[in-house]
């Protein structure tokens, strides 16, 4: 009651002033001349590593500027992220910086081309105008099934048309007219939306719908790519597929039986990866494979030799070593500004070993930087996710599923390359060459752009306008309550 | 809905972290393990070294060594062979230029290739040959001070007065080394024969340490204004330091009546500058030596440090001071350090730094340039002007007189080392050079005055070109 009473004596209330609002420093415009300042020292360092990679980066730079500023201020102008945007700039730029000095000192099968990148960028535009369009079927429960149907239907066509131009031993590229298309890369877009599309607060699924639906599209991605041989792309969607369930699964006894379950098949499938190795050894050899044992053996040979180089990279030193043994020394010649004897031998350095050429060629400081890099752009993702999670969980299983595909295949083939864990052979995103790859790896930053843009995020529809989809556990709203 | 929307956003906390802990483990280890180890750990270095030297061998084009006019000492390389010296700079240049090698993943490493591996091996242009470095080095003096040592163990030491550049780094060791075959070094089984003469071996510096003496004492007379009777000295051919028995004796058992500080260093007087010694005393003794850098190491970059030994004088007795004094006792310098000595005074008191490589370059690219800077002040220029003129006296008094040989300063030495050797020694300086003349297995001194005189011949020539 006294809080309301007036006092007796107390002054009258002044008649309100204007309060002179603080000036805001704006340092959003740092992050388009940081990245500027970034490809022109590129420029520089390529000139003291080699003079014809440094003017074939001179080409390259022209695009790149534009494509920076124009971006960049389109980016400012919305109010995106622009920390995210300053390293998808920066890590595309050292990536084409590479890619040059790559073609003049490591002897790549292929040449780098400038306007596949020009290509895939104009194409990762046209994706998020589109993906404005289809963002509002996700809620729709046809589009899970369509996502499941177009994973389906690309390894179908890769099975009956792949081709394997560069004899990397799988067949995840079909051949258009003159150009080849690693069509997996595709499988990592319905991915996303298919996760997006299960966890839909308007399809009000339970868990034993959700597990039964993810299981179903997991199978067909595993299934898909023992077929093709192509594992690489399989263990980034079953990361994907585990980090989805862990975060954005409710909390509950299924779920976590669930995740054991899956780790202890993990642990299973090593298990007999090397016991199959073992027992079907003698007959490979002689050539006494019946037809299940010919299908399961290139995988569970490829399988052994990546987890037995990895325990011992000097286990086979002309073979399944050789590619990691020589990224070893490269490694070792690195330095902090790359190596000064002109060692060239890394194998597949436009590619798979894109960051041991990076450190090679550039040194651990661009090494480090570019993982900064990629830290930064998982970060931004996961931030974003966990604001669109107030709103719309759709859209943050998108945002989120970008960031992991982008980092997580950064790191397993990081990582890989630098013999901490198994090696997968696969393109790293923004330093790989990889016409296909580098353009979903565009149409996923520029997605996690778009989304973070203000008008993105304060837009569209509200979870919260829907029915709720039950509470997380009997459990789980306690606790809930509780941190908030 | 709201509960599950709050654990969602912890999940995801949670994964940052876990995003964050790989990505700075994989930065930290790898960081630890590819660059800074290389540089803390030798075992890392090693590993380092040999991976990249086993990568590159095929191909690898050794970088030249050149001398200060440029000519070439050590060149020749091709792809997958070592770079080669010519006759007689094969011999003369052997224990400086050294090798590098790396076997059954062990580095092996000596001399100026062992320590411009990273230069010479390591920092290949577009031909794969490696950066060329250039020695302050003269090779026509060097080739005349290996001959001057005409196959004797010793070592013969020429620096720029004004720079502290080594103009020559001549040495013999007890076996003849050829820079061309490695295997002449690594095969011997002569014991103490695989190190270089003039900066490894540290002996008593015998009388060359009485300079060191006379520039404390001319620097206690000018802080105390003592007059010059403060020289003055009876000998009678002997002296026992007050509270020992240990009696002092001068060369040949010699008496030389009254003694002035620069009779006492014309004749090498050992009782006069025991006396003179004590009364000094210690302390400023041992703060002259430190001056000199005697006790101190000395880093010569891309050659090594040079190390020597003096015993805490403040707190000797007065028969440790005594024979310190006049360069027995516990003192134990290395050849090159007296050569640096002569240089200071030579430079009015001012030690310059020692360098051999004046630069690298790989190309049009230079790589390391070395800069001239002070090592210590010695002394001031009022002891140094008397300290050269005994040491004139004393030099004239060895043959080299002003009118053959222009103004040349010298003192010899004369060292009892303890496995019964004797190690003689001649340091001195001309107008432009400072020098020592080392034989770590000789008879007397005076031997060292005909290679002095020789040697001050050819720097006079080598210096009016």
């Amino acid at each position: 009651m006294g809080l309301f009473r007036k006092t007796v004596g107390e002054p009258e209330l002044q008649e309100e002033q204007p309060v002179q609002e603080k000036p805001v420093k704006d340092t959003g415009a740092k992050y388009i001349i940081l990245p500027l300042l970034f490809e022109m020292l590129l420029l520089a360092v390529l000139f003291l590593k080699n003079r014809t990679a440094c003017f074939n980066y001179l080409y390259a730079l022209i695009p790149l500027l534009l494509g920076t500023a124009f971006i960049g201020t389109y980016v400012y102008n919305h109010e995106g992220n622009m920390k995210l945007f300053m390293s998808a700039s920066c890590l595309t730029s050292l990536g084409t910086a590479l890619q040059v000095l790559v073609d003049q000192v490591y002897d790549p099968i292929t040449t780098f081309s400038l306007i596949k990148l020009v290509i895939g960028i104009i194409v990762a535009i046209i994706f998020i105008a589109i993906y404005n369009y289809f963002r509002r079927f996700l809620n729709y429960s046809f589009t899970l099934y369509l996502m499941m149907a177009v994973s389906a239907g690309i390894y179908l066509v890769l099975l009956l048309f792949g081709t394997d131009p560069n004899g990397y031993g799988t067949s995840a590229w079909i051949k258009v007219g003159a150009y080849t298309i690693q069509l997996t890369d595709f499988t990592k877009i319905s991915a996303v939306m298919f996760y997006a599309s299960l966890f839909s607060v308007h399809a009000k699924r339970d868990d034993k719908q959700v597990l039964l639906l993810s299981n179903i599209f997991f199978l067909i991605n595993l299934l898909g790519s023992v077929a093709i041989r192509e594992l690489g792309s399989f263990f980034i969607l079953f990361f994907l597929h585990l980090s989805i369930l862990y975060i954005f699964m409710r909390r509950g006894n299924k779920k976590r039986i669930y995740l054991i379950v899956v780790f202890c098949l993990v642990v299973l499938a090593v298990i007999m990866v090397f016991v199959l190795y073992k027992l079907m050894r003698a007959d490979a050899a002689a050539g006494t494979l019946n037809s299940l044992e010919s299908l399961l053996w290139p995988v569970i040979q490829k399988a052994y030799q990546r987890f037995s180089v990895t325990a011992n990279i000097n286990l086979d030193p002309n073979g399944a070593g050789y590619q990691l043994l020589q990224g070893k020394k490269a490694l070792w010649m690195s330095g902090l500004f790359g190596n000064t004897v002109n060692f060239s031998a890394i194998p597949v350095a436009e590619s798979d070993m894109a960051f041991i050429a990076l450190c090679n060629g550039f040194g651990f400081v661009f090494g480090f930087a570019a993982v900064a890099m990629l830290w930064r752009i998982m970060i931004s993702g996961s931030e974003l996710s966990r604001q669109y999670l107030l709103k719309s969980r759709t859209d943050a299983i998108v945002v989120y599923g970008a960031s992991v595909l982008i980092f997580m295949q950064a790191m397993i083939v990081i990582l890989g390359s630098c013999n901490v864990i198994p090696f997968t052979g696969l393109p790293i995103p923004f330093l790989s060459r990889g016409g296909t790859y580098q353009t979903i790896v565009f149409c996923f930053v520029g997605l996690i752009l778009h989304m973070s843009e203000k008008d993105i995020v304060e837009g569209g529809d509200s979870d919260d306008d829907f029915e709720s989809d039950g509470p997380e556990t009997e459990d789980g709203s306690e606790e809930a309550s509780l941190e908030a | 809905m709201e509960a599950r929307k709050l654990l969602s956003r912890r999940r995801i906390r949670f994964a940052e972290i876990g995003v964050t802990a790989v990505c700075v483990g994989f930065v930290a280890v790898f960081g630890i393990k590819y660059i800074v180890n290389p540089y803390l750990l030798p075992t890392s270095a090693a590993t380092k070294n040999t991976v990249k030297y086993e990568a590159i061998q095929n191909y690898v084009v050794e970088g030249d060594i050149v001398d200060a006019n440029g000519n070439v000492i050590l060149g020749n390389a091709s792809p997958g062979t070592g770079a080669t010296a010519a006759s007689p700079e094969n011999y003369s240049y052997a224990w400086l230029l050294g090798y590098y090698s790396v076997n059954s993943g062990k580095e092996n490493a000596f001399g100026l290739r062992g320590n411009l591996k990273d230069y010479s091996l390591y920092f290949l242009n577009s031909q794969n040959k490696g950066a060329t470095t250039t020695l302050t080095t003269d090779t026509g003096l060097q080739d005349f001070a290996y001959q001057l040592l005409n196959g004797q163990e010793g070592s013969v030491i020429v620096l720029d007065n004004k720079t502290g550049a080594i103009k020559c780094l001549a040495s013999q060791s007890t076996i003849n080394y050829d820079v061309n075959d490695t295997n002449t070094l690594l095969d011997t089984t002569v014991e103490g024969s695989q190190y270089r003469r003039g900066t490894y071996e540290v002996d008593p510096p015998g009388s060359t340490f009485k300079v060191v003496t006379s520039a404390a004492a001319l620097k206690k007379q000018e802080d105390e204004n003592l007059p010059d009777t403060f020289f003055d000295y009876v000998d009678n051919g002997t002296y026992v330091p007050a509270g020992s028995d240990f009696t002092i004796t001068n060369y040949g058992n010699k008496a030389y009546g009254s003694v002035n500080l620069e009779s006492g260093l014309n004749n090498s007087v050992n009782t006069y500058f025991a006396n003179l010694g004590v009364q000094v005393g210690g302390t400023r003794i041992q703060e002259m030596a430190s001056k000199f850098m005697i006790g101190k190491n000395i880093e010569i970059p891309f050659l090594g440090t040079i190390s020597s030994s003096i015993d805490d004088l403040s707190n000797a007795d007065t028969a440790e001071i005594a024979q310190s004094a006049f360069g027995q006792g516990h003192t134990q310098v290395t050849p090159f350090n007296m050569a640096l000595i002569a240089q200071a005074i030579a430079n009015n008191g001012e030690m310059m730094a020692p360098y051999i490589v004046s630069k690298i370059s790989s190309g049009r690219i230079p790589l390391y340039y070395a800069f001239t800077h002070k090592l210590s002040t010695c002394i001031d220029a009022t002891v140094d002007a008397k300290l050269k003129a005994i040491m004139h006296s004393t030099a004239v008094g060895y043959g080299l007189s002003e009118s053959s040989y222009g103004m040349v300063y010298a003192k010899t030495g004369t060292a009892e080392c303890a496995d019964n050797r004797i190690h003689t020694y001649i340091i001195g300086f001309t107008e432009n050079a400072s020098f020592c003349i080392s034989l770590n297995d000789s008879d007397t001194s005076t031997t060292l005055w005909y290679h002095a005189k020789k040697l001050v011949e050819y720097l006079n020539q080598m210096y009016a070109k």
